[in-house]
């Protein structure tokens, strides 16, 4: 038995957003703290861990763990005709679907197939970041943006005083600065930079709009941590970074 | 096992062009692979994932390839391309590239067969919206954890094109040594292929259970046997001495062959490449449904395509219209195909295949029953050069191909091109390039759709000499649903009771007229007829002239009397003048 009621929506829709488009299909994990999904991209180059506690919904309930085999691109597809309705998730284990109703003037309900999932066994590297910075989400979304104009790829780098994100292209450049000031925590420990692929970065930052912060955990030419929060939901990323050839 | 260790054993087979070095390899590699594995690496091997009767198929498009290139090594998709054409292999591509990759990944683990062979198999099954997608990321998935040389023949091999250079033969060979110690036993191995057309199936029993269970390996319902195939003779003379002097002549029907499984009620088709092709024919499905008696068949025949009014036989190229995804059931009503079974390899139990081609046949005719659109083909069994020659031109003109001559004891030999069946082919035709004008002389009752109207017409050309009008084809197709309706009237104040005096015909129409009513008439071509009666005995002895594959023009010729049709002399004329030696 699983039920789940959420006043709100954006705060699942755009999680799932975020993650869907990298992953395809994941096992997510329910206990009676809440929701897990921890995966991986089929190419290995980005982990996601995504955790809403149970306290973002309004209802949950769930008398024993249980792990949903979900495709998340179609799971995606259907919240994004959410709109602003309360939605109501409810795991309909005889027919294997998960059923989710949105409810407003009319009720609407979608079953959603559960798959299979191969459990893939994560191994993820044990990392030393000497920089952990963290700043309003919205200054990281719209560096990106800036980035996706001139390039494919970000460099991201960080001395005592200040963060750069910055992109080089064939028809020009673009350099991005954020003071320590800015910041709403600030520990560098040395200067560092790392190059990463715009094109996970783009899918990351659509969990920009539900999060209070961002904490950006970075070292030299080592994957980066992002880990986007807001009280009772955590969207937590690890991005293998490019490798400069120059 | 490492998937590394399976490109190694292939980077030696790209090294060198001998066939014995190639062989060795392979059992060196067999030996040390896994049983349970060992179908997978032969697969794998053969370029695919399967034996070919399984519809899954690799084989993704470049582009798509391109861009899973692309994600894998953060390479932008225009570099992939510049890259593509300077080395024009996207297995090359994928190797260069491997080395130049500027995307790192969090964690990377060497690849195995087991996993490789599960995520190829994942590419190929995934359909509809987004698959392509999906496809394009588990490659990318793949290349990120392959070496180099991995990435070679990964690319390769999801795009259909791995290409070793290694035929069935060769892993045949190889398999043998490998399990049977040498290649003492190698026709048995080979014949449990040609059983069954499943390599992977062959090497895992020989690896299980050894050469005896290849010796007692048997035909298996749903399975395709590799089909016998004929050699080609060009004078009845020759083959029949070939055979002993006598055979048993059947028709070649100009269609597709189409070997058909039959299990309680589940039906399965497949072509001579062995492929799949249930879907194509829902027609025959039904029909070998209803007609096959039989518990459990394996049965051979040709599908043709037919005018579903008139009954007759249409060319091959008709059934192309069912190579296709959509709008099958449509196809199959406009050309629906009849069957024309002539051989039998397996009844309820009872593998044929070392039978003599008699007894096949009396077990064919027994599993099925007899209809209109399913029945045995035309066969004759005979020791006269004269009468397979009449056989031959009357096949011919009925729109088959020729004949083919079986040894009446001849058993099935799977998979080869042996001289127990010999084909007699024509080797000159002569199109036909120009209509002619062809008086009505009589017509046969339609059945199905035509029921109650006409079928098809009974044309003649004009004798001078003798003055008389010979039958030059039997015609039913060209004719709108209107001119169909309107025929009965129009011929109605010509009907008479018997063949007209002045009217030459060996057929036995339904119905007689006047000579009267001209049409303007097209063929495929002008060929020999044992059946027709212009320029009889004038090019060869015992033959008249006919028009293969003819259709109505859609012009009627009021304004020409019977007299002023084409004449026979016109039509030997035309037949000389287009003569032509068949090229091969």
């Amino acid at each position: 038995m699983f039920k789940a009621r959420l006043a709100d929506p954006k705060i699942l829709k755009y999680s799932i957003d975020a993650v869907s488009n990298m992953i395809d299909e994941a096992g997510v994990s329910v206990t009676k703290d809440g929701l897990r999904l921890k995966a991986m991209d089929p190419a290995h180059v980005a982990l996601v861990d995504l955790e809403l506690k149970k306290e973002a919904f309004d209802e949950f309930e769930v008398e024993e763990p249980l792990v949903l085999g979900i495709d998340l691109e179609r799971l995606n597809t259907i919240l994004k005709r959410a709109g602003t309705d309360q939605i109501l998730i409810q795991l309909d284990s005889e027919n294997n679907v998960l059923k989710i109703r949105f409810k407003n003037s009319s009720t609407r309900t979608f079953d959603l197939p559960l798959i299979e999932v191969s459990e893939e066994e994560l191994k993820v590297p044990n990392l030393d970041f000497p920089s952990q910075i963290e700043i309003p989400p919205k200054i990281l979304s719209e560096s990106i943006k800036d980035a996706e104009i001139v390039s494919d790829h970000v460099t991201l780098m960080v001395d005592e005083e200040n963060l750069f994100i910055s992109a080089k292209g064939d028809l020009g450049n673009v350099e991005v600065k954020v003071p320590k000031d800015e910041a709403k925590s600030f520990e560098v420990s040395k200067s560092c930079r790392s190059m990463f692929s715009l094109e996970y970065l783009k899918d990351m930052i659509k969990a920009s709009d539900i999060a209070d912060s961002v904490k950006i955990y970075l070292g030299d030419n080592i994957p980066v941590r992002m880990d986007f929060t807001t009280e009772n939901a955590r969207l937590s990323f690890l991005l293998a970074p490019r490798i400069e050839s120059e | 096992m490492r998937f590394a260790e399976l490109v190694e054993v292939y980077e030696k087979i790209e090294g060198t062009t001998k066939r014995l070095e190639m062989t060795d390899y392979l059992v060196e590699f067999f030996r040390r692979t896994p049983v349970e594995l060992l179908d997978k690496v032969v697969y794998m091997t053969q370029g695919k994932l399967y034996p070919d009767f399984v519809d899954v198929n690799l084989g993704i498009a470049e582009k798509l390839a391109v861009k899973a290139i692309s994600k894998a090594y953060g390479i932008s998709q225009d570099e992939v391309m510049k890259v593509l054409r300077e080395k024009g292999d996207l297995g090359l591509t994928a190797e260069e590239l491997a080395k130049r990759k500027t995307q790192a990944s969090l964690f990377a683990k060497p690849l195995d067969i087991a996993e490789v062979y599960d995520k190829l198999d994942k590419i190929a099954r995934s359909t509809g919206p987004g698959s392509q997608d999906l496809k394009m990321k588990l490659l990318s998935g793949l290349l990120s954890d392959a070496s180099p040389k991995e990435a070679k023949y990964l690319l390769r091999m999801v795009t259909g094109k791995l290409r070793l250079g290694i035929a069935d033969m060769t892993i045949l060979d190889a398999l043998t040594i490998s399990f049977a110690g040498d290649k003492g036993k190698r026709e048995a191995v080979e014949r449990a292929y040609n059983l069954t057309s499943d390599l992977g199936d062959v090497a895992k029993t020989l690896a299980n259970y050894g050469i005896d269970a290849i010796e007692k390996y048997h035909v298996k319902v749903g399975r395709p046997i590799r089909m016998m195939l004929a050699q080609r003779l060009s004078t009845a003379e020759e083959i029949l001495e070939k055979l002993g002097g006598r055979a048993a002549c059947e028709w070649k029907y100009d269609g597709e062959r189409v070997q058909i499984h039959k299990y309680n009620d589940e039906v399965t088709l497949f072509t001579r490449r062995l492929e799949n092709i249930t879907s194509q024919y829902p027609d025959l499905l039904e029909l070998s449904k209803k007609n096959i008696k039989a518990k459990e068949a394996i049965i051979e025949g040709e599908a043709v395509a037919v005018n579903p009014e008139t009954g007759e036989l249409l060319p091959f190229q008709l059934l192309m219209h069912r190579r296709r995804k959509y709008g099958i059931e449509e196809a199959a009503e406009k050309f629906p195909v009849n069957l024309f079974l002539f051989d039998a390899l397996y009844i309820d139990g009872r593998d044929l295949t070392q039978a003599p081609y008699i007894e096949r046949r009396e077990a064919l005719k027994k599993s099925v029953k007899e209809s209109d659109e399913f029945r045995l083909a035309e066969a004759l069994i005979t020791d006269d050069p004269k009468e397979v020659e009449e056989f031959f031109e009357k096949a011919i003109a009925a729109g088959c191909e020729g004949l083919i001559l079986k040894s009446e004891k001849g058993v099935y030999q799977a998979g080869a091109r042996g001289w127990l069946w010999i084909k007699l082919k024509r080797s000159y035709q002569s199109k036909m390039i120009e209509p002619i004008d062809a008086v009505i002389v009589g017509a046969f009752t339609g059945r199905g759709r035509r029921s109650g109207v006409y079928g098809a017409l009974l044309a003649a050309v004009y004798n001078r000499k003798r003055d008389v009008f010979t039958t030059i084809c039997k015609v039913g197709s060209g004719f709108t649903d209107e001119d169909l309706e309107k025929l009965p009237e129009m011929l109605s104040p010509y009907k008479i009771e018997h063949v007209h005096p002045r009217v030459d015909s060996q057929m036995e129409a339904d119905i007689w007229f006047t000579p009267a009513l001209v049409i303007e008439i097209i063929g495929d071509e002008l060929t020999l007829s044992p059946t027709h009666t212009s320029a009889y005995g004038e090019v060869k002895e015992g033959f008249g002239i006919a028009i293969r594959f003819p259709r109505f023009t859609g012009r009627w010729r009021q304004d020409k009397s019977p007299e002023d049709c084409t004449t026979v002399e016109e039509i030997v004329e035309m037949y000389k003048a287009q003569l032509k030696r068949i090229e091969e």
